[in-house]
């Protein structure tokens, strides 16, 4: 699936990423919706010298209208109570279909093949998983690469 | 206090909208029965029995056939196919109404179920003049159940601190004696923690506004919270364990004490009376579409005949077999392969198939059927609809080869049945193992020859149906 020269298979593949783009634009009021397909289309997103490596799949790059939970910072975060909130960090959304398999080393090939925003930094640990069905649902789910503090319900 | 940030305002106005209806104690509900009176959007007429030998019923009849009451079965609305979504679209506002109206079909592309999304756009750009949607209702909620989490981990910190502060005493005080007994400091938070929650539920009663000298965590004391967060608040603040349900006499209770101070009653009417001085109207392009599935569609186009299906707005009409074919091909993800669908070699084992075939069985029996992804099911099953009552089913569809010659079913593990059993027991709802027989390629053969091969091909297919439920031996005894 690496290296999917599939002309049709990308052209699905982007279809589903418009379902999920007018999703998270239009219902959940994201902004900064950027369209990735390779890794230079990052801001700054120069790694490795390989500057269009193509991204595993079509993905987005998008700003939530709040910031989504984060376990790191969860604890600080509301210590500061009423200090106005910061902006809410990019994410990185990855669109599929509820028809598709996935296994545990597509995963970890889809979190490798995420570009570093710049230069030496760490690439971000997870990515917000779209889930396409065909009744227009779009269910997310945050997947995150390793062990995470559990969250408080 | 907390009137200045940005959650102040916002809460503001969410009590504002809640303040409202509290004076008929509950907000204007629609009346759906009328809304909904019909099941399908086939105009329906009754004929009286026919007596053969009675002339008037003769009269009588001939009479409907010639001038019926309604032209019944008429292609009434038009879907275009889309590849994208993997669906069918409806665009035109009168179709999308009455198609959610008379039997729920269909989902808003960008709402929870019923298309409200240019509604909550006009409301969220200011217009006055549309009601609130059911997706602000339910925002509501969650924003009352995240201030509640927030006082409630705040609440835990505090309590954390005071802890470490009487160990850090307790270390200065007596050095290495600290270590054998910490024991006794922390009872002593404990017992100092209990006074001030009994001094706190004393003050719920009273004014709130001292309660935030006693150090203890208290909602922000904007006039708004006391409003919204009246059932969530008491057990946030104190975490009694009788507040921990929210009940109607709480609630009023709730409402009662935090009416009393003279400050908040004013500020909640202030912003009432500003949103209703300034009517705005606003005009915008709607960008939802009603989106039916494959399966709703073919209901709709075959079953019913009042949906025509085009692959472009301007294109002409495609036949069943044609949207047969459609479906057919784009029921998984990638599409198949055009070259791999032939009707006439027609494959039973396809998904689009074998859904529908669970689809019609529970549409005609008279329920509302939607998509259960939510639910991790393949459908829903509301006795009316959604608007009447929450689904009590919750529909697998699994499909079964017992006459494909040497073919082994496909076994699932019990975690994966008890997970979707626990989810669905959650809602309460009960889970419905619906096993679709699938014919075999030889059984179906040669249906495009005959009349009406279609419905041969479904009558085929033969539905069980499983229901599901958790036995706890210690707690359902019969």
């Amino acid at each position: 699936m690496a290296s999917d020269p599939d002309p049709d298979h990308l052209a699905n593949l982007r279809n589903l990423r418009s379902v999920v783009e007018d999703n998270l634009r239009l219902q959940h009021y994201w902004t900064d919706l950027t369209m990735l397909d390779t890794v230079a289309d990052v801001q700054g997103g120069n790694i490795d010298g390989g500057s269009d490596a193509p991204l595993l799949r079509p993905m987005i790059h998008g700003r939530p209208p709040e910031q989504l939970y984060d376990p790191e910072h969860a604890a600080s975060n509301s210590s500061t109570g009423k200090a106005p909130k910061p902006t809410p960090e990019l994410e990185y959304v990855f669109p599929v279909h509820i028809d598709e398999l996935f296994s545990l080393r597509k995963w970890a090939a889809v979190f490798d093949s995420l570009p570093k925003p710049h230069e030496g930094a760490e690439r971000r640990k997870r990515i917000v998983v779209a889930v396409v069905s065909g009744d227009s649902t779009v269910v997310y789910y945050i997947m995150h690469d390793g062990i995470v503090k559990p969250r408080q319900n | 206090m907390a009137d200045s940030t940005p959650q102040g305002d916002a809460a503001v106005a969410a009590a504002a909208v809640v303040s409202h209806p509290a004076a008929s104690s509950k907000p204007k509900r629609p009346n759906y029965a009328v809304i909904h009176a019909d099941p399908v959007p086939v105009a329906l007429y009754h004929s009286p029995p026919l007596i053969p030998h009675n002339p008037l019923s003769l009269l009588h009849h001939l009479y409907l056939y010639l001038f019926p009451p309604v032209s019944s079965h008429q292609t009434a609305y038009t879907g275009v196919f889309s590849p994208v979504t993997m669906s069918v679209e409806i665009r035109d506002p009168q179709a999308v109404l009455d198609l959610w109206q008379k039997g729920f079909w269909g989902k808003g592309s960008l709402s929870r179920s019923e298309p409200t999304w240019l509604n909550r756009e006009l409301r969220r750009l200011g217009d006055t003049e549309v009601g609130a949607t059911s997706e602000e209702i339910t925002r509501q909620r969650r924003d009352q159940r995240k201030e509640m989490k927030k006082e409630r981990a705040r609440k835990e910190r505090e309590e954390l601190q005071k802890v470490k502060a009487a160990e850090a005493k307790g270390k200065t005080s007596n050095g290495s004696t600290s270590n054998g007994k910490p024991v006794v400091a922390d009872a002593k938070v404990v017992v100092d923690l209990e006074e001030e929650i009994n001094g706190l539920k004393d003050l719920v009663g009273g004014s709130l506004k001292s309660s935030a000298q006693t150090g203890l965590p208290t909602p922000p004391l904007s006039a708004a919270d006391d409003v919204e967060t009246q059932d969530t608040e008491p057990a946030a603040a104190t975490s009694l364990p009788d507040d921990a349900t929210p009940s109607p006499a709480k609630q009023s209770q709730a409402t009662g004490t935090t009416a009393t101070p003279s400050q908040p009653t004013t500020a909640v009417e202030a912003p009432a009376a500003k949103e209703t001085i300034t009517p705005k109207k606003i005009t915008l392009e709607n960008r939802e579409h009603l989106q039916l599935t494959f399966q709703e569609a073919f209901f709709l186009a075959y079953a019913l005949g009042v949906l025509s299906i085009r692959s472009g707005p301007d294109e002409s009409p495609l036949s069943l077999p044609t949207i047969l074919r459609l479906f057919l091909r784009y029921s998984s993800f990638p599409p198949l392969p055009e070259s791999s669908i032939s009707l006439s070699n027609l494959n039973p084992d396809n998904r689009f198939l074998i859904n529908y075939v669970a689809y019609h069985h529970f549409r005609s029996l008279g329920w509302v059927v939607k998509s259960g992804v939510k639910f991790s099911v393949d459908y829903l099953l509301y006795k009316r609809g959604p608007v009447f009552s929450h689904a009590e089913f919750a529909v697998l569809v699994i499909p079964s080869y017992s006459r494909w010659e040497g073919r082994t079913e496909a076994c699932r593990e019990w975690d994966w049945l008890h997970s979707i059993t626990r989810v669905n027991s959650q809602v309460k709802k009960t889970v419905v193992l619906a096993y679709v027989d699938v014919p075999t390629a030889e059984d179906v053969k040669g249906w495009e020859k005959e009349a009406d091969g279609l419905k041969g091909v479904f009558a085929k297919y033969k539905i069980r149906e499983v229901a599901l439920r958790r036995w706890i031996p210690g707690r359902n005894r019969d």
